[in-house]
């Protein structure tokens, strides 16, 4: 399966994400950004929304991004929701469509929430068969997206990038590369990100997201990073960006943000960075790959 | 090992208990097990937003702390089913008038009714309208006998209480309209989008009567002698063109081609 586009027709400038607030403005401002991404599940019905949505496609590249599919439920996923995806996906025609590492629905009742799975063979076989049909019913490659994570399963078998791995090995899926939930999931886990970005599968890596979290402290003193895409993206953050574009080479990226919505120029701003930190890194991308191929020599 | 079925359910559960702290057997799976309570957090505060956004003017009514309340009970009763969310809250209007709480203002139910449809019509799928031109020509019998559909974006609602006057006091800052009176007595409203807002506009008994009538599946020539019979003022040559005007109707395909209707 291919992504279903050529090279050129990836954005080589930092995208955001389109939310109602904003879709006079963008329509209206036309904003200097490389790309728009929305939730499907927000376009599902008729009227504004959706026209804002095609108007919107008709001046930028979209990618659907879906946060309701809930891929990793065992009870398997919901016909008539994949129906209405596939029918999306026919009349914006998405330059990427993704969704995640994560589910959200049990005993047909939908918790509104990105919630992790425990890393079992039992858990691929479930997330494949899901997978898979969605892929069909789209026709399209799906990128699967890390989540951010608050709890981890004590009989998991194997790491998260593990998972993703062999997703991507079975069912030619691509990652998109959640990087606030990479540092978050990271910070909350104990884990090492970098360790992840190396194990990340080459070349398969198909977008990045960028977004703030909150820092919350538990009633046990303990910190807590919250993925709550409200605020700029954090300082640490933009230094995993800049160490996951000098490991995977240049990736379409592109800003959400989802509580506390700001006016759009601060949006399109933290685009204008992530493209600053995208040119400061190419050089140095470069360097690294031309490196590591001398190991390869050497090896 | 559970199998993750039993740990979706499991995590269901604690997710929707009342209170927060229920881990059950969850807690033996998880690390850092009290930050289950933050996916807790997330599902209530998330979808209580979205019924925020759905219903604005019974927040305003109830206020913050009594909205987040009842929202919270309705959530844990009747959580969506769906991913779509604006289309989760069609049973809180039922759910607000079943709440003691909420005796106090009779007309809460109805003006959740009125807002769900304001929702509705302006998400609602995009379908061709009939048009008067539609219907040029045709025999009077033929009329007669024509059975109508409403779009998905029209719908109609009727009340005891005069929830439009109630709705638009509810607006923006409220001050520049007076206090409403209950005993204006009842409305009975169109709800249906014009280009990118919902609107209301009231029906006269007769027209309500038309109307629903004709929604529930008379022909036309039957539905306006039940509405003439209903209230002596209703004409139905000006009530059907200012409702095909709306627009209320759905195309009938048969029509909008030329082919005959039997």
């Amino acid at each position: 399966m291919s992504l279903g586009l050529t090279g050129d027709q990836l954005p080589t400038s930092a995208g955001i994400g389109m939310r109602f607030q904003h879709h006079q403005a963008i329509v209206r401002e036309l904003p200097a950004v490389g790309w728009l991404e929305v939730h499907p599940e927000n376009y599902m019905g008729g009227g504004p929304h959706f026209r804002a949505l095609e108007t919107a496609r008709r001046e930028y590249p979209v990618s659907l991004h879906g946060v309701g599919l809930s891929l990793g439920s065992a009870e398997g996923i919901d016909p008539e929701h994949l129906r209405r995806w596939a029918d999306l996906v026919r009349r914006i025609d998405p330059i990427l469509v993704s969704e995640h590492l994560s589910w959200s629905i049990s005993g047909g009742i939908y918790l509104n929430d990105l919630i992790p799975l425990p890393y079992t063979k039992e858990a691929l076989a479930v997330f494949r068969r899901n997978l898979e049909r969605m892929q069909e019913a789209l026709k399209r490659q799906v990128l699967i997206e890390n989540p951010s994570a608050y709890v981890a399963f004590r009989h998991s078998e194997m790491a998260e990038w593990e998972f993703l791995g062999e997703l991507v090995r079975m069912t030619g899926c691509g990652i998109l590369l959640d990087v606030n939930n990479l540092h978050v999931s990271a910070a909350n886990l104990g884990f090492d990100p970098h360790q992840y970005l190396t194990a990340l599968p080459d070349g398969m890596v198909g977008e990045i997201h960028l977004a703030g979290h909150t820092k919350r402290r538990l009633d046990d003193g303990s910190i807590v990073l919250i993925d709550d895409h409200g605020d700029v993206v954090d300082d640490p953050v933009w230094d995993l960006y800049a160490a996951a574009l000098t490991r995977l080479g240049p990736v379409p990226t592109m800003i959400e943000w989802d509580s506390r919505i700001p006016p759009l120029d601060i949006l399109v701003a933290e685009a204008r960075k992530a493209n600053a930190v995208a040119q400061a890194t190419k050089a140095n991308a470069v360097a690294f790959r031309s490196r590591e191929a001398n190991h390869a020599r050497v090896a | 090992m559970p199998a993750l079925p039993e740990v979706q359910a499991m995590f269901g559960e604690t997710v929707r208990s009342p209170v927060p702290g229920r881990y059950g057997l969850l807690g033996d799976l998880v690390d850092r097990i009290e930050r289950l309570d933050i996916y807790r957090n997330n599902t209530l505060i998330t979808l209580g937003e979205a019924l925020r956004t759905t219903f604005p003017v019974v927040g305003r009514l109830v206020g913050d702390d009594f909205f987040d309340f009842a929202a919270r009970r309705f959530i844990l009763a009747c959580p969506p089913q769906r991913p779509c969310l604006f289309e989760y809250g069609v049973a809180f209007p039922d759910f607000l008038e079943g709440m003691p709480e909420c005796a106090p203002l009779p007309y809460l139910g109805d003006i959740a009714r009125l807002e769900w449809a304001l929702n509705a019509v302006v998400t609602a799928p995009d379908e061709p309208a009939l048009s008067p031109h539609h219907l040029v020509g045709l025999p009077e019998d033929t009329l007669s006998a024509l059975t109508l559909r409403l779009v998905p974006s029209a719908r109609y609602l009727t009340s005891p209480f005069p929830i439009d006057a109630i709705w638009r006091a509810n607006q923006g800052d409220g001050t520049e309209i007076g206090a409403v009176d209950l005993k204006d007595g009842e409305v009975d409203l169109l709800i249906l989008r014009l280009g990118d807002e919902a609107a209301m506009t009231e029906l006269a008994p007769g027209e309500y009567h038309f109307l629903t009538a004709l929604d529930g599946g008379l022909p036309l020539g039957t539905a306006a002698f039940e509405a003439a019979t209903f209230d002596s003022t209703f004409d139905v040559g000006t009530s059907f063109a200012r409702l095909l005007a709306a627009p209320v109707f759905a195309e009938i395909p048969a029509l909008s081609t030329g082919v005959t209707v039997p």
